[in-house]
């Protein structure tokens, strides 16, 4: 069909598409034209921004988060970290499959103990089950505060939190290293234990370096968590107890005495 | 979701962000699903009548928001209306696909829990986030006002709309058109700064 000469029929099949009242052979061939016509897509834009704010007034109905993520697994850059994260928390096998490699945990170690001498580093030995096995100093000395760490990383494996915390203390020391915070959203920090049930921790507030005080001594919270996750909630955090957003970061919670 | 220019600006950046497919982009992207996604299901949900078929549209097309988002140009429409045209062709596709079977049943359903609460055109007078086209919905004879929202809302058919009106559908045909035209003589091509 010649339709170029036919401004108002124009006009009035592209309000119509958007609209959503053609029937489907009508919508199909009208689709079809806009594929080659410049012109006629941005008539149809034209209309979409006349009516599609309409929208606003529809009852919004928060999605299951399954939706986010079989989305997250799609755009992931690596397919296989993609797969798991899809089973994020419903599988522990997960959770026990995602341990952090021994050159991570001496990465942060190194962060941690910052100004230390270096030759107190290497006397230390990564032990694979740190919970149940935890890390010991190999003379029987003892430079550090008994500790829980946490390193938090995001679906590439870049390392983006890391906790700390001395046993017997209820201030959480945080290093986000996030380019810049959500406006519309929260960060929420979560303990797991090892039934992968999550308890808040509170909100993770600024970029750098922070403090979130704990429900109770480290001794008697963090010591239950084998994991650590962050997931993005509405403002002011979870009102369900729970995760309801996307887990942004996630990581094994360490103990070292 | 509040409409505000504010959020309308962090939209923007955060795609021009997830755009960029830099480190960050994700977070980035994940900030927006967090903060559209459930304005965009209630509208999937509202057309497509059935939860399955909302999830696995609304799923596509973040996917296709991730994948475009690149191509995004934030001059030409808001970000909102974009994502939202994005969602409404897909269900509109879904809904008009050949062979398509009808949900009728599940259709009586949903209607008895919308019944319950106030529909999307009394939500949208009330609306102080809707602006111009809720102003210029005011300036339609009721039957057109009625025809169009219905249409838009429920994603229906010039034919659906006859029936579920329960007039001929050269009338309500004429509804739409002539709503229609009166619509864009009070919105202009302003609404694509205004959306």
């Amino acid at each position: 069909m010649k339709y170029g000469d036919k401004p108002e029929l124009i006009e009035r099949l592209s309000a119509e598409y958007v609209l959503g009242t053609l029937n489907g052979g009508a919508r199909r061939r009208f689709a079809a034209w806009l594929i080659n016509d410049a012109a006629l897509r941005r008539t149809v834009a034209e209309w979409e921004a006349r009516l599609n704010p309409m929208a606003v007034a529809v009852a919004a109905v928060p999605p299951p988060r399954r939706i986010w993520d079989r989305v997250a697994a799609a755009i992931a850059p690596h397919p296989a970290a993609s797969a798991m994260h899809a089973r994020f928390w419903d599988s522990l096998a997960f959770w026990r499959s995602f341990g952090l490699a021994a050159s991570g945990v001496a990465a942060v170690l190194a962060v941690f103990i910052g100004l230390r001498p270096p030759q107190i580093v290497e006397r230390v030995q990564i032990v694979e089950r740190p919970v149940e096995k935890p890390m010991r100093v190999s003379d029987g000395a003892n430079p550090w505060q008994p500790s829980y760490v946490a390193t938090l990383k995001d679906r590439d494996g870049k390392t983006m939190l890391m906790l700390y915390v001395g046993r017997n203390s209820d201030e959480l020391w945080v290093k986000y290293e996030g380019d810049s915070m959500p406006k519309d959203a929260s960060l929420e920090l979560w303990g797991l234990d090892s039934a992968g049930q999550p308890k808040s921790l509170g909100l993770i507030k600024k970029n750098g370096s922070d403090t979130m005080k704990l429900p109770a001594m480290a001794d008697a919270s963090v010591a239950s968590f084998k994991k650590m996750a962050v997931s993005m909630e509405p403002m002011g955090g979870s009102q369900t107890g729970t995760p309801t957003g996307p887990v942004m970061y996630q990581g094994d919670c360490y103990t070292f005495w | 979701m509040a409409n505000t220019p504010q959020h309308d600006q962090r939209l923007r950046d955060l795609l021009a962000v997830a755009g960029r497919r830099q480190p960050g982009s994700q977070a980035a992207f994940a900030e927006l699903y967090q903060s559209t996604s459930s304005k965009l299901f209630g509208v999937a949900l509202r057309i497509l009548r059935r939860s399955d078929w909302a999830e696995e549209v609304l799923q596509e097309c973040y996917v296709s928001i991730w994948n475009h988002s690149a191509n995004y140009q934030a001059g030409l429409s808001a970000p909102m209306t974009w994502m939202t045209s994005i969602v409404r062709n897909r269900c509109l596709d879904w809904l008009r696909r050949p062979n398509f079977e009808d949900p009728t049943d599940d259709d009586r359903v949903f209607d008895a829990v919308e019944s319950a609460e106030p529909g999307p055109l009394v939500l949208l007078e009330r609306s102080t986030e809707a602006g111009a086209i809720a102003r210029c919905l005011q300036t339609l004879e009721e039957k057109q006002r009625q025809a169009i929202s219905v249409a838009f809302f429920e994603g229906l058919t010039h034919a659906e709309l006859a029936e579920k009106l329960g007039q001929p559908l050269g009338t309500v045909k004429t509804w739409v058109r002539r709503g229609l035209i009166r619509l864009k003589d009070c919105l202009g091509v302003a609404g694509i700064a205004g959306a």
